[in-house]
């Protein structure tokens, strides 16, 4: 018999507004580890006073802090033209082999930035490809490109992905009906792409554009090769021996980083995110006389971020194995060196990934069950610590653990290097497992309850193989990230641990053309995998 | 805002009792506290002698032996069907056999190894309802388990599901807003609205006894026409209508429409009617405007613009202060 009596107000509250407490606990101590860094920063700056002032408005900060506001903004720009010209083509007009070109069009993805710029200056340096296609043919090899144009090109050709993915799938979820009216009130192809199509795709191409922005930002590999001098540059060659420098140099660009980021933030028009979903085939805009220029684009667009990089990588890989063993001729390969850097780079991105999961669970759990400002401010903290550029971080940490009383016995070593990595790329674990705990819906663990299952348990067999696809799905995100990052491993690796990013950066540094091409061929095969497995295969354009 | 408010219920051990209520009645949260999903503010619940929650303590639901049905069956998508099914069972040489019992009391024998994505919405259901069975519990709360079912296979289902409910004795709390189901489920209905229970019978004494105009109109067609009287019968615009315990003196009558007749006459003017197979709904108007449904077995024997006259033909009914 069951008598429920006087039951008032069981309410909603139950299901309600705040977490337990514990949560909240481990939630607070992961948030304050991810602002550490940051927060180290800011100090160094303010105990070195009077200095930073003095730093900040002279001439050493201005040029370097132009440089870098130029090329990102150029950079940015030219990446939202070419990744919205190519969603559209790709998504709304009759561009011949669509179907490929929405796999090919992400793919450049999978090249780290510093691999393009170095087979970009690989292919015109002596003994190149373009040496051996061009001479025979009694033409000349074309001078060096370095320098802003130099940068520009090679970031804009590996950055464009970004506004692209989501560019893509905005225009694809948009339903065809809204371009169907306004072609029936009489508008054309272009006029409606202006009037109707990109007020609803303004959004998406504004996040991808930040991206790009924040990626520029913090590049350190390609502007390096090309001798264009910005604040990473600076923030790493000053960092042994006028640190003071580094560190002031290090705020104004993670201020930069932030404040852009902030502003898209609250510029984003988010009230067009909900829209009734596509669904029905849309109708394709006819291209006429424009097909060809099309094509061209879209060929000249992955052409330039993939397709000829890979090939002039592959190029030194063959040349150097075809004469393995000629002994100091840098041509040659070593292929047994090899082994180390692609073991220690496995290691160190397979333990961020598994540590990066475990870490941000508790946050996943906090800002998608239980919501709220102070949840809010938390995701705030580790999604910041993404825009931040990974040199300072490491720059931060490096220094932390040299300064700092008790913590000497971190100093270039392994956890460092993973700890500098998980801060960083915490945020791509964080928003998948949110989705991964949002996917667990609440009923399914009630009704484990209600069969007798407690906490541990429904974690075992409810939660935990529900949310596994997500989870698995962030770790994959850090685990690219962290195979291709180069400053912060430059910074913070230990004396000797080499990486598949550190080797092809050290080899291409010392002219182990040869060398550099077959770790970077590793390289981009590897993160090919898992961009695909990962990115491409689940971008909801293709479907 | 108090989702229940100072309500109190009883549910005899061995029957199906049904919460009927419009939606946002309070109906689901009595469920949730009933199973331990909530907690009380105030208040306990018990089952036989022992105290489940109260606003100190509840007994986690995992520790009371209530299974519960929910409104789209919360299946577990990663598991079979037999492994949901198992899900609350014991480990042990009887489980597989237990997993069988199951899955044939609800028609699916031999369904063990499929995935619920493959199954359709009733078979869904199915597996549900054996799942919650399986362990054998005390208490069984189904929360609107066919709502997201299409119409034909509800009925057929909840016919189903109610014989088997019978025939295992189980204690049963049954939520729907569907005064039908509630009928055809129920051995006991408890009516609630904004929170409170407005009456609690068995379906024949809520038809004909409601306890208040509310109930009565929300419990299938009603007219509800005013009355003198004061005695054993009122005088109402169809005459007089006997009631079963002395009415105010100002009341209003509880008039079924199918405990009207029509007759020849000039009072009543034909103004709409539906014609079902079984019967003919007619809408009446008199010549003020006062409206009156009236049912009819068979098909229409007049159309619109007749004139009629209506007496009333039913058993003795209810007045409420008017």
């Amino acid at each position: 018999m069951v008598r429920a009596r006087a039951l008032a107000g069981a309410a909603r509250r139950a299901a309600g507004i705040r977490g337990p407490l514990w949560l909240w606990l481990a939630a607070l101590v992961i948030a304050a580890l991810f602002a550490v860094p940051v927060g180290y920063l800011v100090a160094r700056n303010i105990t070195e006073g009077s200095e930073t002032l003095s730093i900040l408005f002279s001439r050493d900060t201005a040029d370097p802090l132009v440089n870098t506001l130029l090329l990102a903004v150029t950079v940015s720009a030219a990446s939202a033209a070419v990744g919205t010209l190519l969603a559209w083509l790709t998504m709304r007009t009759d561009l011949p082999l669509r179907g490929a070109w929405r796999v090919i069009a992400p793919l450049p993805l999978v090249l780290p930035s510093f691999v393009a710029g170095a087979a970009l200056l690989a292919a015109v340096s002596p003994g190149g490809l373009a040496e051996e296609v061009l001479n025979p043919l009694g033409l000349d090899t074309p001078g060096r490109l370095d320098g802003f144009w130099g940068a520009f090109l090679v970031l804009t050709a590996v950055c464009y992905p970004y506004v692209y993915l989501p560019a893509a799938a905005r225009i694809g979820g948009l339903p065809p009906s809204l371009e169907e009216a306004s072609r029936l009130l009489g508008e054309g192809g272009l006029g409606t792409f202006r009037r109707v199509v990109w007020p609803q795709v303004r959004t998406a191409v504004q996040a991808g554009t930040l991206l790009v922005f924040l990626y520029v930002v913090s590049d350190f590999g390609v502007v390096k090769l090309m001798g264009y001098e910005t604040l990473s540059t600076n923030v790493f060659v000053n960092r042994l021996y006028d640190a003071p420098l580094a560190f002031s140099l290090g705020l104004i660009l993670a201020v930069v980083a932030l404040a852009v980021a902030g502003l898209e933030r609250a510029s984003a028009n988010r009230s067009l995110a909900q829209l009734a979903p596509g669904g029905v085939r849309a109708r394709r805009v006819s291209l006429g006389a424009w097909k060809a220029p099309a094509v061209l684009a879209a060929v000249l667009s992955v052409g330039g971020g993939l397709i000829a990089p890979v090939v002039v990588l592959a190029w030194w890989a063959y040349r150097g194995l075809a004469h393995t063993g000629s002994g100091f001729d840098r041509t040659s390969i070593d292929v047994g060196a090899l082994g180390e850097p692609v073991l220690n780079t496995v290691v160190a991105a397979v333990v961020t990934a598994g540590v990066a999961v475990v870490v941000v669970l508790p946050l996943a759990y906090l800002t998608s069950r239980y919501g709220g400002r102070a949840a809010g401010a938390v995701h705030t903290i580790v999604a910041g610590s993404f825009a931040v550029p990974g040199l300072l971080i490491a720059l931060a940490v490096v220094f932390m653990a040299l300064k700092v009383p008790g913590l000497s016995f971190l100093y270039l070593t392994v956890p460092l290097l993973i700890f500098a990595y998980v801060v960083h790329f915490g945020v791509q674990a964080l928003r998948s497992a949110e989705v991964g705990v949002a996917t667990v819906d609440r009923r399914l663990e009630e009704a484990a309850q209600t069969l007798g299952a407690g906490r541990l348990r429904r974690l075992l067999r409810i939660e935990a193989p529900l949310m596994a696809p997500a989870l698995a799905a962030g770790g994959g995100l850090v685990l690219l990230s962290t195979m291709k990052e180069l400053p912060a491993t430059l910074l913070a690796s230990p004396i000797g641990f080499e990486t598949l990013a550190t080797r092809i950066w050290n080899a291409n540094e010392d002219g182990f053309l040869a060398d550099m091409g077959l770790a970077s061929v590793v390289l981009v095969a590897v993160s090919a995998v898992l961009t695909w497995l990962l990115v491409i295969r689940n971008a909801e354009h293709l479907r | 805002m108090r989702a229940v408010e100072d309500v109190s219920i009883t549910v005899p051990a061995g029957t199906v009792t049904a919460l009927l209520g419009p939606s946002g009645c309070g109906k689901t949260t009595l469920l949730r506290l009933i199973a331990g999903l909530e907690r009380p503010d105030e208040g306990s619940i018990h089952t036989g002698g022992e105290t489940l929650s109260t606003s100190e303590r509840v007994r986690p639901p995992e520790k009371r032996r209530i299974g519960m049905v929910f409104q789209e069956g919360a299946l577990f998508p990663h598991l079979s069907v037999a492994e949901n099914v198992a899900f609350g069972l014991p480990r042990g040489p009887e489980r597989e056999r237990d997993i069988e019992q199951a899955l044939e009391l609800v028609g699916l024998a031999g369904m063990g190894k499929r995935s619920p994505t493959s199954l359709s919405g009733g078979q869904r259901q199915r597996v549900a309802l054996a799942r919650a069975l399986a362990p054998g519990p005390e208490v069984l709360l189904l929360d609107e388990p066919f709502a997201n079912l299409d119409p034909a296979l509800r009925v057929e289902l909840r016919t189903e599901v109610a014989s088997l409910l019978r025939t295992l004795g189980i204690t049963s709390v049954f939520v729907t807003h569907d005064q039908e189901e509630a009928f055809v489920m129920g051995a006991q209905v408890i009516v609630m609205r904004d929170g409170r229970v407005l009456q609690s019978a068995a379906p024949s004494e809520l038809y004909s006894r409601p306890a208040n105009r509310w109930v009565a109109t929300f419990v299938g067609e009603a007219n509800v026409v005013p009355g003198q009287g004061g005695g054993e019968a009122a005088e109402t615009i169809v005459g007089s209508v006997p009631l079963v315990e002395a009415g105010p003196a100002m009341c209003e009558v509880l008039v079924r429409p199918e405990h009207l007749a029509l007759d020849a006459g000039e009072a009543w003017e034909v103004e709409q009617l539906e014609f079902y197979g079984h019967d003919t709904l007619y809408v009446l108007k008199d010549e003020h405007g006062e409206k009156l449904m009236v049912r009819a077995s068979g098909a229409p024997r007049y159309v619109n613009g007749d004139r009629t006259s209506v007496r009333y033909a039913g058993p003795p009914t209810v007045a409420f202060e008017a």
